[in-house]
């Protein structure tokens, strides 16, 4: 593919340094894989399982790409529309996710070069897999998206990794829990039986419990940063959070990566102490929700510019979870169920919450209800996407739920992570400008209902 | 204050208002005919010389829709949403909910007490519950719009309509009109069609009374009717439905430059 570079690309300037060095991770991640492949290392293509396999595979010495992260690379730089063609050419209905269809036009475009990776290929491209490691989490797409890839990744194995999503309700049946951890390790180990077969190696289990401590710092790490964002005025925004979250979203287990999270602690720290904003204007606090128009991230710095508004908290699923209760780690040494219970407890953890608003799931639409009073939110910004069933059907509620439950009110407008030519920034302005008047009034309401901010 | 202008440089009709010292003293509307420049030139023009003024008495102009950027002269950008909110609460202050149909979309908006957006919907990227369907339709039974609303009145059996897409709409209307249907039933059926769409933006909104209609679609007393009955509230129609946004901009862009 030709790289054109007369794209305009509409990226964040970024508040944080940190935030502007972060890129370095989603490129550190592809070059590493292609100088891997070279060396003669396996190489897998993950989605995101909330770190249900990653771990495993790599302390097998397979190296891993994210298709989904590149979706978003590749929009970021404004370069995933020839990739969406060839999926519409592929005849993939242009509804179906943008990640999807990004990684599907860039495997054919990978198959029709005898499987090197094509010149110009955003971030290097992504290296040819030896397996192709699924999660059955988060939304349906992902249940079909790896299986169709072996119309141009013939003979490379899909495995595909689950994890109970309980409802709030059954959440709380005796004993759910403990037999879905169980359903979880079970799966772990099937899954290790079918690496070793793959690699012809065995888990280094020692090596695993090292990544893990890993991970379980930097994501700990992680999460003491979203405490400072509580902060007013905010002083680290959605778009600095949006480049920051990689390192943790995917390369937890990397020292690096937790290096990395201790200057923006750092950072975020010394802008907390002197009462430093991220943005110098903040009048509104925002929440986002759900996946971000990855090709136009600077359209949250223009809201911040043209009406000071901070967004202060964002995506559930990206954030790294509260660190597990002491407790739940008691006596457990078996790595493989400290991961399954650290992907439970991500997908599980506001479960509380969603009980207390007497509301569901828990996923997905709890979490704001927490954040808005945690983050003093003056408004929820619904971005639903034509492509994203799981992240739009929710949005809704969830935007309903704020408003109803605790004074917040919602804007809605659409687009799509990948795909910018579905996305309207100037509808989008126009839209805020007016909504700007609708946080107002309900300031005024939450103060008469004497609520705390 | 002085005197002030508003524009709402709409897809089918230019409007004009002028303001003076906060009271409206003269408004025109005209067909945009596709040619946004033109059209905010003339209408300003039009609606200055209703009062014997010239531009240079302006102090400020505020101006919002779909043509907006096309307008020669020095005007302050506003979002429609807030234009027509504040424009109906100018007209009637005790509204609390506005139905808003113009050619390219339809809003829902609540209003604050102080005629602030409290709340909005809007129909996106779908021509669907906009009054461009009616354009369409009225084309094709080859009847003026403005005889919409006494002929739906006079309709025995609104005709069915399977779909809410403009495009497949206008398809139907045509199978309607080889059927032999009379262009009564189908334009009742058209409202139907129309206020179960626009309805169910409202339903989504838990709106409250006073309510609201604006823009050209508002002129048709058959949708407004069925309107009423879809989403339980008497709706109340201005006077000039069609002006609520340019009063808006007027009233906001003094008030800014005021403040």
């Amino acid at each position: 593919m030709e790289k054109d570079n007369s794209v305009k690309t509409m990226k964040s300037a970024k508040t944080l340094k940190t935030a502007r060095e972060a890129g370095y991770f989603g490129k550190k991640m592809l070059t590493d894989a292609i100088k891997a492949q070279e060396e003669g290392h396996p190489i897998g293509w993950s989605m995101v399982s909330w770190w249900q396999g990653d771990f495993i595979a790599k302390a097998m010495g397979m190296h891993l790409v994210y298709p989904e992260n590149y979706g978003a690379f590749c929009a970021a730089v404004r370069q995933a529309e020839p990739y969406l063609e060839i999926a519409d050419s592929e005849g993939f209905p242009n509804n179906l996710c943008g990640y999807a269809r990004n990684c599907l036009g860039f495997a054919k475009s990978l198959r029709d070069n005898n499987y090197v990776i094509p010149e110009g290929a955003p971030g290097g491209g992504l290296a040819r897999p030896v397996l192709l490691l699924a999660s059955g989490t988060a939304c349906d797409a992902r249940y079909k998206w790896f299986q169709s890839l072996g119309r141009y990744l013939n003979d490379v194995p899909v495995w595909n990794l689950e994890m109970p999503q309980s409802g709030v309700k059954e959440y709380y049946l005796k004993d759910n829990k403990e037999k879905n951890l169980r359903f979880v390790v079970k799966e772990l180990r099937n899954f290790v039986s079918f690496m070793e077969n793959l690699l012809k190696r065995k888990l280094d289990h020692d090596k695993l419990k090292v990544m893990l401590d890993q991970a379980l710092k930097t994501l700990n790490i992680a999460w003491q940063v979203d405490l400072l964002r509580r902060a007013v005025p905010s002083p680290m925004v959605s778009q600095d959070f949006w480049s920051v979250m990689i390192p943790h979203f995917y390369l937890p287990d990397d020292p690096e990566a937790y290096s990395f999270y201790e200057r923006v602690y750092a950072e975020v720290k010394e802008r907390v102490d002197n009462g430093i904003g991220a943005i110098p204007n903040e009048k509104y606090r925002m929440m986002f929700s759900e996946l971000p128009p990855w090709h136009s991230i600077g359209f949250f710095d223009e809201l911040s510019k043209r009406y000071g508004i901070a967004m202060v908290m964002e995506s559930w699923n990206y954030h790294a979870p509260t660190p597990m209760p002491e407790e739940e780690l008691d006596g457990v040494t078996d790595p493989l169920e400290i991961i399954a219970r650290l992907t439970y407890h991500k997908w599980m953890e506001h479960n509380e919450v969603a009980r207390e608003f007497d509301t569901s799931p828990g996923f997905f639409n709890a979490a704001y209800l927490k954040w808005a009073k945690e983050y003093r939110a003056d408004g929820f910004f619904a971005h639903p996407l034509m492509s994203c069933r799981p992240a739009t059907y929710t949005l809704m509620h969830t935007r309903n739920s704020l408003e109803e439950k605790l004074k917040v009110p919602g804007v809605v407008v659409p687009g799509d992570i990948i795909d910018l030519r579905v996305f309207n920034a100037d509808e989008g302005f126009s839209k805020v400008e007016a909504f700007v008047e609708t946080m107002d009034h309900y300031r005024d309401l939450r103060k008469q209902a004497g609520m705390a901010w | 204050m002085g005197y002030t202008a508003g524009l709402d440089i709409g897809s089918a009709y230019s409007k004009a208002v002028v303001f003076e010292d906060g009271e409206l003293v003269s408004y025109y509307v005209k067909p945009t005919s596709g040619n946004f420049s033109l059209a905010a030139d003339l209408v300003l023009e039009e609606a200055l010389q209703k009062v014997g003024l010239s531009l240079a008495k302006l102090r400020y102009i505020g101006a919002c829709g779909l043509g907006v950027t096309f307008i020669s002269e020095t005007f302050n950008k506003i979002t429609e949403l807030s234009c027509h909110t504040r424009g109906v609460h100018y007209l009637m202050p005790s509204v609390r909910t506005v139905i808003e149909i113009g050619n390219q979309s339809a809003r829902v908006m609540k209003t604050t007490p102080k005629g602030k957006v409290a709340d909005s919907l809007v129909s996106d990227k779908c021509a669907t519950g906009s009054g461009r369907i009616m354009q369409i339709i009225s084309k094709v039974l080859r009847t003026d719009l403005e005889q919409f609303g006494k002929l739906s009145e006079k309709a025995t059996k609104p005709a069915k309509f399977t779909t809410n897409c403009a495009v497949f709409l206008e398809t139907e209307a045509i199978s309607r009109v080889a059927e032999g249907t009379p262009r009564e039933d189908i334009i009742a059926g058209l409202n139907q069609t129309l206020a179960g769409k626009i309805g169910s933006m409202v339903h989504r909104m838990r709106i409250e009374a006073d309510c609201v209609m604006t823009g050209g679609v508002a002129l048709n007393a058959g949708l407004v009717a069925m309107m009423e009955k879809e989403i339980g509230l008497k709706i109340q129609v201005p006077e000039q439905p069609m002006i609520t946004g340019a009063i808006g901009a007027a009233l906001i862009t003094a008030e800014k430059a005021e403040n």
